[in-house]
């Protein structure tokens, strides 16, 4: 006898029954569950800092410089939100007002100087998708909030035809803004194919990380700033379902901007792709330099300096003015850039001097004033950087040595104190 | 499957409400697995994976209360890709490997052999298919459930299910006249 339709009690009665013979370890599972999440959200993480894993192992340490003249201890954790801590000195719970400041732009993956910059993170990721790995119509899901001045935007999977891939996605691309407004992308990352450490030299890449091992390969490429290969290795991956290890070294014929990893397996995994800039190793501590941006407001950038003088080194920073690619400026005169202010700190305060050069003409004389909008600025860039460190309450700005010519020169307001608000 | 929770706040909220969701959701999306992917080492895999992209996912999800269905949908997709990529693997490597059905009478239709036939007719149903019935028939979901676990209209869960329905008859027919 042919049934026209199964009996729908009968199939639930088989379906249960024949999954009950499935009994899974739940409590194995859900350890294994929360190990693995956290180690992808490290790794996810790691990726959007833009950095290696052996960067990230020496941003995780913690650093005690000394400051100044006075050798007072300081502990300072990394970071765009760094605290200082001096003892035996109080400290003091008031915050210095800031804008929300920037990400660590340094390393970036796209666009590249001279290239159309982007105020859509959306246009800035298709740009990258295009141009950068190849894809001739990517299909892009809806930017996501992560963080201020970040989105993700998934690459979503796509079929022969072009069409979205059982919802699927390739990569998800971090995008982050810029002072200036303009958006670009950081990081690539594929849960399926990852690049775990690299090393990068003018001649060689050595790549090390974990791809899908569905019978596949991938092709790991170095690329220039405008993404042009400068070399490529095929990966091969054997056996076993799951991402698998794999270390691959390649010939490049010059040093790389960035590293591209795609998996080539044409199945589930389609072109999944993750990419990382090929930053420098960040050495150093993450301070906060306060320049001018396009609104006229002052806005912070993130520079890294070497322990223990994070003071002397953010103002130094500071002094040497904006990137170009920052798109920003500075009230400081040009020839700050040339010059490298010292501070030293006592008793919670800070007394920063500046070479007298940097007021032209000498501010004895009549006229050596600067201009009230660019003092104010002047004095803005100079406080927020250095109230940046939470423990100093104040700071005395000399020029030459002397106080009163800081005043002079800074005119209308005639002040070289300046306390913590 | 219903879970209340709060989605979001500190690594310890996010592990208590990681464990409230795999204890009231794990085995059973296991067993959903295993229906879907016909492979019962490969089913906690595949599970285990889904609460790995929650993880990965967790600030993103709006409504704390779409966690359970996040959870089905990621589990109908890795088991939809994890046959695919078997189907080509098998291809590829030339050796399929079909378990013979077992030849029980019918009128045994709930014992163990009859079950087994029905759970292996349902691995030669196309993807959508077995999907709407697995959901529909071993976790009960409604129709709109269902919809939102295999990402399709409402209206095409009731097609799939009366097409598989249909189709697991003629395939377990056709093996009796064999």
């Amino acid at each position: 006898m042919t049934e026209d339709r199964f009996d729908e009690d009968r199939l639930r009665s088989a379906l249960h029954a024949g999954a009950g013979e499935v009994d899974p370890d739940e409590v194995t599972s859900l350890s294994t569950i929360r190990q693995r999440g956290r180690a992808a959200i490290r790794r996810r993480r790691a990726i959007a800092g833009g950095v290696g894993a052996l960067v990230l192992v020496a941003a995780a340490a913690v650093i005690i410089p000394q400051l100044g003249a006075d050798e007072q201890s300081v502990i300072i954790e990394p970071g765009p939100q760094t605290t200082t801590t001096i003892g035996p000195i109080p400290t003091t719970t008031s915050t210095v007002p800031t804008t929300t400041p920037p990400l660590d732009m340094t390393p970036y993956l796209w666009p590249p100087p001279g290239h159309d910059q982007y105020t859509d993170p959306t246009e800035a990721a298709r740009s990258f998708a295009t141009e950068y790995v190849d894809l001739p119509d990517p299909m892009l899901g809806a930017p996501r909030a992560a963080e201020p001045r970040l989105v993700e935007i998934d690459v979503l999977a796509q079929d022969e035809n072009g069409r979205p891939f059982d919802g699927r996605i390739w990569s998800t691309l971090q995008v982050a803004q810029t002072a200036d407004g303009t958006w670009r992308v950081r990081s690539a990352a594929s849960e399926e194919v990852v690049i775990e450490s690299f090393t990068a030299s003018a001649t060689s890449v050595t790549m090390a990380g974990r791809g899908n091992g569905f019978e596949g390969t991938m092709n790991a490429s170095a690329l220039d700033a405008d993404g042009n290969r400068l070399g490529e290795s095929v990966v091969t991956v054997l056996c076993c379902e799951g991402p698998q290890p794999f270390e691959t070294t390649f010939a490049v014929s010059g040093l790389p901007s960035s590293l591209l990893l795609v998996s080539s397996t044409g199945l589930e995994s389609g072109s999944a792709f993750s990419a990382l800039p090929n930053a420098p190793a960040v050495v150093g501590t993450a301070v906060q330099v306060y320049f001018v941006g396009s609104d006229g407001t002052v806005q912070p950038q993130i520079r890294h300096v070497e322990p223990p003088a994070v003071l002397n080194g953010a103002l130094a920073a500071l002094f040497a003015g904006p990137s170009a690619d920052e798109h920003m400026t500075t009230a400081l005169p040009e020839a700050a850039a040339t010059m490298t202010p010292a501070a030293t700190i006592a008793g919670g305060e800070a007394t920063v001097d500046i070479p007298i050069a940097l007021a032209q003409p000498d501010p004895s004389q009549p006229g050596a004033v600067l201009p009230v909008d660019q003092a104010d600025l002047v004095i803005e860039q100079l406080t927020r950087t250095v109230f940046q460190f939470d423990n100093l309450t104040a700071v005395t700005f000399e020029l030459g040595g002397s106080c009163e010519d800081f005043g002079r020169w800074t005119g209308h307001r005639g002040e070289c104190r300046f306390e913590r608000s | 499957m219903a879970a209340t929770m709060a989605i979001g706040g500190s690594a310890e909220v996010v592990d208590d409400v990681l464990g409230r969701l795999h204890r009231e959701n794990f085995r059973s999306l296991v067993r959903l697995a295993y229906l879907l992917s016909g492979d019962q080492s490969r089913a906690e895999e595949i599970v285990q994976d889904a609460f790995v992209r929650l993880q990965l996912r967790w600030g993103g999800l709006r409504n704390p209360e779409a966690a359970p269905a996040y959870l089905r949908r990621a589990v109908v997709n890795e088991a939809r890709s994890h046959l695919r990529h078997r189907q080509v693997v098998d291809r590829h490597d030339a050796r399929r490997t079909v378990e013979p059905a077992s030849r029980s009478p019918e009128d045994e239709a709930l014992a163990e052999a009859d079950r087994r036939r029905i759970v292996e007719a349902m691995r030669q149903l196309p993807d959508r298919q077995r999907e709407a019935l697995a959901l529909r028939f071993y976790l009960d979901l409604s129709e709109a459930d269902t919809a939102a676990a295999m990402k399709v209209a409402a209206g095409s869960v009731k097609t799939h299910v009366h097409r598989g329905l249909a189709t697991l008859a003629r395939l377990l027919d056709e093996e009796r006249s064999r």
